[in-house]
Parts: C-alpha cells; sequence; structure tokens
C-alpha cells in the first residue's frame, strides 16, 4: 500500500510523463488484447465448434499424376469423403457438409443472399447448433432427398421477419425447402460451422458432385477421446494414401485432418503432407508480437531513463541511508508493474470499446466477442512481460548511480 | 560542425543510443506501412482494361463436365436475354472479374515459356466490357470452323513472348502443343482480380460454342442500360428459372463484387494505418518528453553557451541539430535492416515503391523529431543565463 501511494505521488508529480506512458501502454496492450480475443475466439469457440479439442476436419486436397506435371487442389470431394473416408474405424463420429453457397432468396421482397450449407443428417452429432426451434433433419430425410431446411435465426429475421417460422416455405435457386428448424447465429470466426441455411446434400438439384475426388466438402470427424485424435489422422492418411482414382490420369492424393491451428497453419504456409508447421506459426505470431511490443517499450525505457537525473537525489539518499541495489531495482520495477497495470486497466476498456466497435461494424457476421478468464489471464500476462520488459534496464541503470554525485546533481 | 554535435551525443551514449534504436524500429515500422500503400496505390494507378459500372453477372453451376449440349444452351440462353428489361447485351465469359479463381496456364512461342492468366470470351465482349484494342482485331464471325483457337493477348504478354517483333498473326501454344492459338489482337492490361491485384499476362481465347474447351463457360456479363433496379433481379430470376430449370445460377452485380473484392486488401491497410499513426503519435510524444528531461538536465551548460556569447538561434539550432543527427542514425540502421527485405524475399514489390517507401519513411521521421524538439529548443533557448548559473 505505502509503494502504491508513492507511486501515485511520483505518477502525479509528472502529469505529461504519466500520460504519455499511459497512452502508449494502454495503446499497445488495447491491440495485444483485442488481437487475442479474436485468436482466442477463433481457437476456443462457444458456439456449434464447443468440441473443437475432440474435432479434425479434413478439407484441403491435392491431387496429382506420377510425373507432378498436373497438379488440381481444392477441398475435398464428396466422393472420397463418403466412399473412402466414411468407413474409417477410429473415429467416433463422421459427418460431410460442403462450403457454404451464397444462394439468394426474393421471399422478403427485397434481394437476401445466404450462405446455404449443404450437410449429411450426421453434423448434427458433432457440431453443437443450438436449436431454437424445431429440430434437425435426420440421416434418413438426407437419403430421402427430403426438401427440409434448418435457418439461422437472423435468416428468419431477414426473409420472414419473425423468428416463428417452423412449416414455412423458403425458396432457393427454385427449390421450396420446409422449415423445420431454427438455429442460433452462428460467428463467422467459427469459419467450419458457419452457415445461414442447411439444408440435405441430397436434395440439391445438382447431384453431380457424387462421383468427386477433389471439389468442395469438408469431412468432420469426432473423437471419443483426445488420445483418439493422433490414431485418426494416422488412418486418414492411410485411407489418403490407397484411394482409388475413378479418373485415371491422377494417381496421388495428399492432405491431413487438422484441428483448428493446424487448419490456420495449413492455409498460411500451404502444404498437403499429414503434418501441418502448426509449432512455426505460433512461433511467428509470439515474435511478431514481441516486436510489436517492442518499439512502445523502448519507448517507455527512453522515458524512464531520462527521468533518473529527476530522481537522482531521491536514489542517492535511499543509498546513502543503505539500501542495495536490489533493493531500489525492486522499488523501481514495482513502480513500472503499477504503471503499466493501470495502462493495461485503460488498455482493457478500450479493447472493449474496439470489440464492440467490431461486432457491430458486422466484418464478421454475428461475431459475439466474449473476454472471458483465458483472455484475462493473457492480458494480465502480457502486462507482466511489457512491464519487466520495459522497466528492467532503466531500473539497473538507475541503481547504479554513484551516491556522491546523484546526491551532489540538483533536479530543476 | 556535425562532428561536435557527434561527440556530445557519444557522450550521452547511455540515453542516445535507446533513442536511436526508436527510431530504427520506427522506420521499420513506418517503411513497412509506407511499401504496401505505395504498392497498392501504384497498382490503383493502373487502368482496370474494362468498364465495371452497370454491369451483373449470372454464374450458372451446372453438371461438372460441360457437355456440348449444355455450352449451346448457355449460349441460347444469352440470346434470349437480350434486351429482356434493361438487359442491353449479354456476353459469355468463362471467368469472371473479381472473383477468387484462376485458370492459369503456360504459353509458348519460339521455345519461351511464359505462364498467362486465360479466359475465354466471346465475339460481343469487348463491346459490353468496352476493351480499347491496341492492335489487332477481336473475335468475329471469320473466325468461325477454324482449328486453332483465336487469342487476344495483352501488351504485358506481348512484351514478354514477343520482345522485338510484331505479335498478331503468330501462333502461340502451350508446352503439350494440345491447344495452337493465333494472336488476332493486342489489348492493355486486363485486370481480371481488380485494381489492387499485380498484374499478370493476359490471354482471351475466343469462346466458340461449336468448339470444345478445356474449362466451360458458364457465366454470362449482362451490359445494363442503366435503368435496372435491385427488384429487376427478382423478374430476371423467375425467368431464368423458367430457361433452365435444372441449373443453379447465381446473380450479382459487378460494383458490389468490386467492393467484395477490394474489402479484404483494404480492411487491413485502414488497420495498419491506423496501428502505425498512433504508434507514431506515441513515439514522438516520448520523445518531446525525452527531449524537455534532456533541456531541464542541460540548463548549466546551455546557461554557460549563451554567457560565451551564442545567440538564441545557436542554442536552437543545438538542439535540433542533435536530434536530427540521432535520427539520422536510426534512419540510416533501420535502412540497413529494411534493405534486407527486397534482397532476400522477393516480394511482387517495384523497385519504384521501394524508393518512395524508403525516402517517405525518413522524411516522415525527420519531420516528427523537428516538430517533438521545436517546443524544448524554444525552453532552451529561453533559458536565462544568469538564472542558469546562479548555483554553479
Amino acid at each position: 500500500m505505502h509503494s502504491f501511494k508513492l507511486l501515485l505521488k511520483v505518477l502525479a508529480r509528472r502529469k505529461f510523463f504519466t500520460l504519455v506512458n499511459l497512452f502508449g501502454i494502454s495503446f499497445t496492450l488495447m491491440v495485444l488484447l483485442v488481437g487475442t480475443t479474436l485468436f482466442e475466439n477463433f481457437l476456443f469457440p462457444r458456439g456449434p465448434e464447443k468440441r473443437s479439442d475432440l474435432m479434425l476436419v479434413a478439407q484441403r486436397l491435392e491431387m496429382t499424376n506420377d510425373d507432378n506435371t498436373t497438379t488440381w487442389t481444392s477441398d475435398a470431394g464428396y466422393y472420397f469423403l463418403d466412399r473412402f473416408v466414411r468407413p474409417m474405424k477410429t473415429p467416433h463420429k463422421f459427418a460431410i457438409m460442403g462450403n457454404a453457397t451464397t444462394v439468394m432468396n426474393y421471399q422478403s421482397g427485397a434481394k437476401v443472399e445466404l450462405a446455404m450449407r449443404p450437410a449429411d443428417g450426421n453434423i448434427w452429432d458433432i457440431l453443437d447448433y443450438q436449436f431454437l426451434a424445431g429440430g434437425p433433419f435426420s440421416e434418413a430425410q438426407n437419403q430421402a432427398a427430403a426438401q427440409v431446411a434448418i435457418v439461422s435465426r437472423g435468416t428468419a429475421e431477414t426473409v420472414f421477419g419473425t423468428d416463428q417460422v417452423l412449416g414455412k416455405s423458403l425458396e432457393i435457386n427454385g427449390l421450396v425447402y420446409e422449415v423445420i428448424g431454427v438455429v442460433q447465429n452462428v460467428s463467422r470466426l467459427e469459419s467450419r460451422a458457419y452457415g445461414e441455411v442447411w439444408v440435405p446434400i441430397n436434395s440439391l438439384k445438382d447431384q453431380s458432385f457424387k462421383d468427386k475426388i477433389v471439389d468442395d466438402f469438408l469431412g468432420f470427424f469426432l473423437a471419443e477421446k483426445a488420445s483418439d485424435l493422433p490414431l485418426i489422422k494416422d488412418e486418414y492418411d492411410e485411407v489418403i494414401k490407397n484411394v482409388v482414382f475413378p479418373d485415371p490420369s491422377f494417381t496421388v492424393l495428399r492432405g491431413g485432418a487438422d484441428n483448428k491451428i493446424e487448419m490456420m497453419a495449413r492455409s498460411v504456409f500451404g502444404g498437403y503432407e499429414k503434418e501441418t508447421q502448426a509449432g512455426q506459426l505460433l512461433g511467428v505470431i509470439l515474435g511478431l508480437v514481441l516486436l510489436f511490443m517492442t518499439l512502445p517499450a523502448i519507448n517507455l525505457m527512453n522515458l524512464n531513463t531520462s527521468r533518473i537525473m529527476e530522481r537522482s537525489s531521491e536514489i542517492g539518499v535511499r543509498k546513502a541511508f543503505g539500501a542495495t541495489t536490489w533493493d531500489l531495482m525492486k522499488q523501481l520495477l514495482r513502480e513500472n508493474l503499477l504503471l503499466t497495470t493501470l495502462g493495461g486497466l485503460v488498455g482493457l476498456l478500450l479493447a472493449v470499446l474496439v470489440l464492440s466497435l467490431i461486432a457491430s461494424s458486422q466484418i464478421f457476421p454475428y461475431f459475439e466477442w466474449h473476454l472471458n478468464f483465458r483472455v484475462f489471464l493473457a492480458g494480465f500476462f502480457l502486462v507482466c512481460v511489457f512491464g519487466l520488459y520495459s522497466g528492467l534496464y532503466p531500473a539497473f541503470n538507475m541503481s547504479r548511480l554513484e551516491v556522491v554525485s546523484s546526491l551532489k546533481r540538483r533536479a530543476l | 560542425m556535425i562532428k561536435h554535435y557527434l561527440k556530445l551525443i557519444w557522450n550521452r551514449k547511455r540515453t542516445s543510443k535507446w533513442i536511436v534504436a526508436e527510431f530504427a524500429l520506427s522506420f521499420l515500422a513506418v517503411c513497412g506501412a509506407m511499401t504496401a500503400f505505395f504498392h497498392f496505390y501504384q497498382l490503383y494507378q493502373i487502368p482496370l482494361g474494362f468498364e465495371y459500372r452497370d454491369k451483373w453477372q449470372i454464374r450458372f453451376q451446372m453438371p461438372s463436365q460441360g457437355s456440348e449440349a449444355q455450352i449451346k444452351e448457355l449460349f441460347r440462353i444469352r440470346d434470349d436475354l437480350e434486351g429482356f428489361g434493361p438487359i442491353q447485351s449479354v456476353s459469355v465469359m468463362q471467368m469472371l472479374p473479381f472473383m477468387n479463381s484462376t485458370w492459369s496456364s503456360t504459353t509458348t512461342y519460339n521455345g519461351k515459356d511464359v505462364n498467362a492468366v486465360h479466359n475465354f470470351m466471346d465475339d460481343k465482349a469487348q463491346a459490353i466490357l468496352g476493351i480499347q484494342l491496341l492492335e489487332g482485331r477481336w473475335f468475329g464471325p471469320q473466325d468461325d470452323g477454324s482449328d486453332e483457337y483465336p487469342v487476344v493477348i495483352d501488351s504485358l504478354l506481348k512484351e514478354q513472348l514477343f520482345p522485338d517483333g510484331n505479335a498478331l498473326g503468330q501462333l502461340i501454344s502451350d508446352p503439350d502443343d494440345s491447344m495452337l492459338k493465333r494472336v488476332v489482337g493486342v489489348m492493355p492490361r486486363f485486370r481480371q482480380h481488380g485494381e489492387l491485384a499485380v498484374c499478370r499476362p493476359y490471354v482471351i481465347v475466343r469462346a466458340d460454342p461449336n468448339k470444345e474447351a478445356p474449362l466451360p463457360s458458364r457465366n454470362l456479363v449482362l451490359k445494363m442500360d442503366g435503368s435496372q433496379t435491385p427488384e429487376f433481379e427478382a423478374t430476371l430470376a423467375k425467368k431464368l428459372e423458367a430457361m433452365a430449370p435444372s441449373w443453379n445460377f447465381n446473380i450479382s452485380n459487378w460494383i458490389d463484387q468490386r467492393e467484395n473484392h477490394l474489402k479484404p486488401t483494404l480492411i487491413p491497410l485502414y488497420i495498419m494505418g491506423i496501428i502505425i499513426s498512433f504508434m507514431l503519435l506515441m513515439v514522438g510524444l516520448g520523445l518531446l518528453g525525452v527531449l524537455w528531461q534532456n533541456v531541464l538536465q542541460r540548463v548549466q551548460e546551455i546557461g554557460l553557451r549563451q554567457a560565451i556569447g551564442a545567440s538564441k538561434v545557436d542554442v536552437l539550432k543545438q538542439i535540433a541539430w542533435e536530434m536530427v543527427i540521432k535520427t539520422g542514425l536510426g534512419i540510416a540502421i533501420g535502412m540497413v535492416l529494411a534493405l534486407q527485405v527486397p534482397l532476400l524475399a522477393p516480394l511482387p514489390v517495384i523497385r519504384t515503391v521501394w524508393v518512395a517507401a524508403f525516402v517517405g519513411s525518413a522524411l516522415v521521421l525527420v519531420l516528427l523529431t523537428l516538430l517533438c524538439s521545436s517546443y524544448p529548443a524554444f525552453l532552451a533557448s529561453r533559458i536565462e543565463p544568469a538564472l542558469a548559473l546562479k548555483d554553479e
């Protein structure tokens, strides 16, 4: 408490410096907190992708011939997933869902663009869509090509102007679907589950996708327990190596089943091997964060160092009365940490503001952000790293001052 | 004189080195942002090569391998749509602009290989898209029945494949000679991916309903007369459903398409710009603080200088020079570091952009320094020698 009061005194004495410091710290931490929150919401989703830690997705594939002269890279095809991947033994559950395609609807009088996802009846066992009304379609309904659709709440409101839409008809691409379920909106950040309308794969007008190895589909695996995940990857690798191509001009297929961070690594570094460069991706992100913190840290360091002289008499007196270098370093570091904590609090407020702006700007449709314990922990960690990072050198410098010379110098 | 300032800076190297480091880092950050900004600005200046206003597109999703009947059907729909409501004319196009797919293939002439983006367009596309030809002609009925594929290439491909000769009438091909292409015209650059994408060599092949194509065309481009309303889209959709009941389709207009296509590039640029400006503000304020403190510490020194005859201007000059030298050192270090990027990593950025970014960021930093040192320098010049020296 005493050192806290002392700090406030020190801060209040030089308002300009305090403000500049606080501005730098809070702005830096705000940017980092916004980044952390987005990353956290991506990596640990709360929506349908809730069970991401038990989920793997087969998506990117590369198909080539023996001498590598023709390559075709795309997402997985229905034939490959249905014929070769579905019979796999290690996954607890498996489902196929297509990528979102934009479809148009004119029922409300205005044009509404909807992200439609064709899915099989097993997807509801893997992705936890939250049903507000009605229920999912079953695999039997998918097999029977039933013209039924699940819509998100947002879709219900834009197309029909109400969320009481069960049994209503939804017109998509000249087909009429009966709405049998309404789910909570899905955040765009949950890219694997994102959609606005879900229909049975077999109900699509054009069924030509059924003979393709690479196309526009995703295979979702759910493991019973986390220790099964490597087994699924191994078996998937086996499956991929032993695919029989309907089109004999291609002979080699490559790809891997990924969790979310591996998916990100694959999209950044490319590559179609079983293993991804997820470790490298985390290293690069950490490096960039450190680099981003360096400039404000040096700025803070400069300000602190230039204030050594101002506080030299105070330090001289403390030294003359027997304070050790370590005592002084502790005091100065504590001051710096408290200052960064203050800046961190302001940064947190700013981050909340910016996140609400992002949420209301529709950059990521249906994005809802959560500042949870994990983000707080990350924020606290960042504040501490920043405080130590920018405080160590000036503290060391200050504590090294000679007693005699520092007492002689006077501050203005 | 500069030597003297360098000595003063060296004597205070403990604080000076961190200011230099701060400038080196700031230079790197500003230079990165400016490179991106100038790079996209330079690209934005190059004409698009076609007119995107008052254009609608229809994308069809039809059964996988386009059979001959399908292509004929597409051409029939094209002709039937002409004159329907506000539609002026319609053309068939394989790859639509402002979308994320590209079809590229190696083009060979005289043993030289160039990778070029390919597209298929019909005879009416030139008029609809407003493509200005530099030489030769567009496709027409005179190309009917030939075994070769007539193509229009862009000036970039002409420069690379025919550096000193005439491109018109030449036969170009691909490495395995599966498609012989006769150059009938040369156009300026065609920028399928919009104003912010890097220009690539471009080949437009004639879309011919009677000829097999490696990738079937599935899209129509509609030129509207300007009186179209968003409601017309529903009318058009109804008509298309009747005309092609087994195909899925998607209507959109090119103004929206272009905007959505530019967004993923523009939004990160805006965010980067905002972050960099705040960082510069922070650096500037920090510098102001450091210099202020610096002047307060050097009151005696400055007082002494004034007492032995230095004018206020001399004092101002000293403070500004010391700062400019530190900035210069920081910029030099930052430049050496930043130079590694164009030297080591081949980024698709032209040299003028690098030079502009280097010069621009150096200027910004020097300006920032002068701005931030002006108030402390003013304070220093106001020091009264008598007051400053009375304690000595």
